[in-house]
């Protein structure tokens, strides 16, 4: 009896261990916490690894069209898209994110840029002289040929 | 004497997860409870077999919502077993550290959830309170508290910098303090001990016969603890399984405060033990064979069988989790007893009913 009124007292004496969200403020978040996933388009080239990779199928990705779509009710935050992604345009944020509002699934349709396509090497007579190939050889190593000759 | 069937759950409120005891009762006695699971199935051992073997860790994870971390560590260590692959070791130092954290969650929550069961909310209170500064760490390393995605197959995905280990080294030993004064009233307040001591008793004959696992065969006089048998960086720390002889609630409660005390000095060691290096290295292919990994759960021992035939997907996922195994046990105990000492008692086998039934 005597040693739970000594919590109790103490805990009487000491500050609040409680916050009154939403009127104070928030505790603020750590620096890895986990909070949305965000896309950098300028960087993205539309490989589609992140769409593979996602445990939860949220990522959408359509080279012909260039969208990159993330259904965020889909998301389990997990990073897997930000760890795997060859140029790094994912990144997570530590912000917070409140319940959402409305039952509208938010999708984000983020235009990029679709990667011309190569030029289909062509043996042409109009070549430049003593334009060189690069040719690969039985073994393995490359070495160059000239195509003129 | 006529017989009466008193439903216990699916929904009660000392249950963390549903389970439904059909308690036969004459007057103020159970004769007979008769279980029924099933609510929280959700398919996952399924699920494992449709997706890719990585992206595997993720739902092996959701198995359960308190010893998750230990759910994908056991999964992990199957892959890697199968694949042969050598993790460094400042992986199995981290994986032990953030193993040991979640084991102290895991015993703050049922130490919260024992006093709600005998109605002492402000004990309760007390110790979550406690709870959120462990799970403060977790946030801290990892992003987030409780299923934290650590693990990955050939290491873990993050990893704990020098300044963190030492807010992790100040939180024990804040909490070390502090649990002094708590353990006190666990263990000598007169309303707590008329609770617990001499209810439910389960005699090493029965611990046996029932291959009951975890803290619920320590408090019966059975010395074996999984942590002891060396696996992943538990080679290297100093470890005695604690255990208790007497066989009630009163001696299960004291198995998990020293484990609590336990796991603060195991992760002092580890801590002090970290070996500079990689966190994970690469994986290539996919894993052919079978394997089977266990490992000591907050409940006790899990065992994880994985199979795999060189495709990304697995053949088999099969899980035999702690609880499963200490549920026959709670209905060797249960007859016999009063009314008033049913929530006690299934509260004592740390009942995790997601990870029965995943």
């Amino acid at each position: 009896m005597a040693n739970m009124l000594q919590l109790i007292t103490r805990n009487l004496l000491n500050k609040k261990q409680t916050r009154l969200f939403p009127a104070a403020a928030e505790r603020p978040a750590f620096e890895r916490s986990r909070g949305r996933i965000i896309l950098n388009p300028d960087t993205c080239i539309l490989c589609g690894i992140c769409s593979r990779r996602c445990p939860s199928d949220a990522i959408v990705v359509d080279r012909k069209e260039g969208k990159w779509e993330l259904d965020a009710l889909r998301c389990i935050i997990c990073g897997e898209c930000a760890a795997v992604c060859p140029k790094k345009s994912i990144s997570m944020t530590n912000d917070r994110r409140h319940a959402a509002e409305d039952k509208e699934i938010i999708i984000h349709k983020v235009e990029v840029p679709v990667p011309a396509p190569k030029p289909a090497a062509q043996k042409t007579s109009a070549q430049m002289p003593n334009e060189k190939e690069i040719v690969q050889k039985e073994d393995g190593t490359n070495s160059e040929v000239s195509k003129t000759a | 004497m006529a017989k009466t069937v008193i439903p216990f759950g699916p929904q009660h409120p000392v249950l963390p997860e549903p389970i439904q005891l059909k308690l036969v009762m004459e007057d103020e006695k159970v004769v007979e409870a008769l279980p029924a699971i099933g609510y929280v199935h959700r398919g996952l051992e399924k699920m494992a077999e449709l997706k890719d073997f990585n992206q595997t860790v993720y739902i092996v994870e959701r198995v359960c919502g308190i010893c998750s971390f230990m759910h994908s560590m056991a999964y992990v260590r199957g892959i890697e077993d199968i694949m042969n692959i050598q993790i460094p070791e400042r992986a199995e130092f981290l994986r032990v550290i953030w193993a040991e954290i979640g084991r102290l969650q895991s015993h703050f929550l049922w130490l919260g959830l024992l006093a709600d069961a005998f109605g002492f909310e402000s004990l309760f209170m007390e110790t979550w309170k406690y709870r959120e500064k462990i799970l403060d760490l977790m946030e801290m390393t990892t992003g987030n508290r409780v299923i934290i995605s650590a693990n990955r197959v050939g290491g873990t995905t993050k990893d704990i910098t020098p300044d963190q280990t030492k807010i992790i080294l100040d939180t024990v030993d804040t909490l070390e303090m502090q649990m002094k004064d708590v353990e006190k009233v666990f263990f000598d307040n007169y309303t707590v001990k008329q609770r617990l001591v001499g209810v439910g008793i389960l005699t090493t004959q029965d611990a046996v016969e029932y291959a009951v696992v975890g803290p619920m065969m320590r408090a019966s006089g059975i010395k074996y603890d999984l942590r002891a048998t060396g696996y992943s960086a538990y080679k290297h720390l100093d470890f005695e399984p604690v255990v208790e002889t007497a066989g009630d609630s009163y001696a299960r409660c004291v198995v998990r405060v020293k484990e609590i005390y336990q796991s603060f000095d195991l992760i002092r060691q580890a801590i002090s033990k970290l070996p500079a290096g990689d966190i994970a290295v690469p994986v290539k292919g996919f894993p052919k064979g079978e394997a089977i990994s266990r490992l000591e759960q907050p409940r006790g021992e899990a065992i994880y069988y994985v199979k795999a035939n060189g495709t990304k997907n697995l053949e088999r996922l099969k899980i035999r989790t702690p609880t499963f195994a200490n549920i026959p046990s709670l209905l060797k105990m249960l007859p016999g007893s009063k009314l008033q000492d049913v929530p006690i008692l299934v509260l004592t086998i740390d009942p995790c009913i997601s990870c029965t039934e995943r």
